[in-house]
């Protein structure tokens, strides 16, 4: 049984920016995901940072062709 | 998404196609691209302990800060590399605390130990040159999409490293006496550990899977080149020798011994006047450099007993 889960990390470095992927965390619960985030992921001085489980994703568009 | 002839899936990507997806691969890509990435993520992962173990002389509070900043971001280079493999299907844990030290593909340069401070500031000048030469090819040329778009925090990073030791390489060099000389003893091992770390000259080994499936653009030896062109003129301006000029009527950097040489890890001395063959080498970096048991176990050693004490104990 996997205790894990995955989560994915989005951030912003400006507030005009949109809030962009920049990496991935794996852990127990979603409070350690958002602490392995903010120290992994430090490279900028982000204005906000979010994490979500990846189990959550719903594809409204699976990835396909690009221009089709 | 029908899976696609390798054929095929090559014409792809010759014409810029980013795969981001395993439905995408053939096998012949996804097993190109594991391979490709474990060398990554253990080199990122070794470096860690071997910074460490450097880390532990710095002078100073504030060059002991620098020191771990780095080896922070190794352990976070290590981390995402890990999880593009786990995406791939592979098991994480088992990657890092599963495998026997001799499994881990990390570069013999990473086997070795880093017994001073002055060691890590040239590690972070050559070593770090290797790895951003290394990475900077398949951020520019990588037909995988999340490992083009995870380097751009690793290479700003790796920048950081390599600027940490050029300052201090050129600071230290400065000073002259004991601390120029202790340059130039680091520099005399380190400096063919990184010629090496490119690999096999192209005339003996040129087409790859890792270049068909443009996992990465560049042949060893473009590699090296972009490495030397860094790193010697960068030894010369701090007046440190290393064996190798560029020559004019080639265009291009040569060095000054017959390569590959014999290495004594023990005296951590290259024998320039021992050639050896292709397969020797391999048997030495088979045999793994001094280091690499040590390290793989200081990073694994305590990893199951936390797991059951976080497991309540079963
Ligand atoms: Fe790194
Ligand atoms: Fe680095």
């Amino acid at each position: 049984m996997k205790l894990q889960e995955t989560y994915e990390v989005f951030a912003r470095q400006w507030r005009k920016d949109p809030l962009q992927h920049v990496g991935t965390v794996v852990a127990p619960n979603g409070d350690l995901a958002a602490a392995f985030a903010r120290t992994i992921y430090n490279e900028e001085a982000w204005v906000e940072m979010q994490v979500a489980a990846r189990k959550n994703f719903i594809p409204a568009i699976e990835i396909r062709e690009e221009g089709k | 998404m029908a899976t696609l002839s390798d054929e095929a899936l090559k014409q792809k990507i010759e014409k810029g196609h980013l795969i981001e997806t395993t439905e995408e691969m053939t096998e012949g890509y996804k097993k190109a691209l594991i391979q490709i990435l474990l060398v990554q993520a253990d080199t990122e992962l070794m470096s860690a302990p071997s910074y460490y173990m450097a880390a532990r002389s710095a002078p100073s509070m504030n060059t002991r800060l620098s020191a771990y900043a780095v080896i922070q971001d190794e352990l976070g280079h290590a981390h995402i590399t890990y999880q593009l493999l786990e995406d791939l299907g592979m098991d994480k844990e088992y990657l890092i605390y599963g495998r026997k030290p001799h499994e881990f593909k990390n570069p013999y340069g990473f086997d070795q130990p880093l017994e001073t401070w002055v060691e890590l500031v040239v590690a972070n000048a050559y070593f770090d040159r290797a790895g951003i030469t290394l990475l900077g090819d398949p951020f520019e040329n990588t037909s995988y999409g999340p490992w083009k778009r995870s380097l751009v925090k690793i290479d700003k990073e790796e920048l950081f490293h390599l600027r940490h030791g050029e300052v201090w390489m050129k600071r230290l060099c400065e000073a002259g006496g004991q601390a120029k000389e202790e340059i130039q003893r680091a520099a005399d091992w380190m400096f063919p550990m990184g010629v090496e770390w490119f690999g096999m000259p192209d005339h003996l080994k040129r087409h790859t899977a890792q270049l068909e499936y443009k996992l990465k653009g560049k042949t060893n030896d473009e590699l090296r080149q972009i490495w030397l062109s860094a790193v010697v003129p960068l030894s010369e301006s701090c007046g440190i020798h290393v064996p190798a000029h560029f020559d004019e009527a080639q265009q291009e950097y040569v060095l000054d011994y017959e390569f590959p040489v014999d290495y004594d890890p023990s005296q951590k001395r290259w024998k320039f006047d021992s050639p050896v063959s292709w397969d020797q080498v391999f048997e030495r970096w088979k045999k793994r450099g001094p280091y690499n048991e040590i390290y793989v176990k200081s990073i694994q050693k305590h990893y199951k007993d936390f797991m059951a004490m976080l497991n309540g104990g079963n």
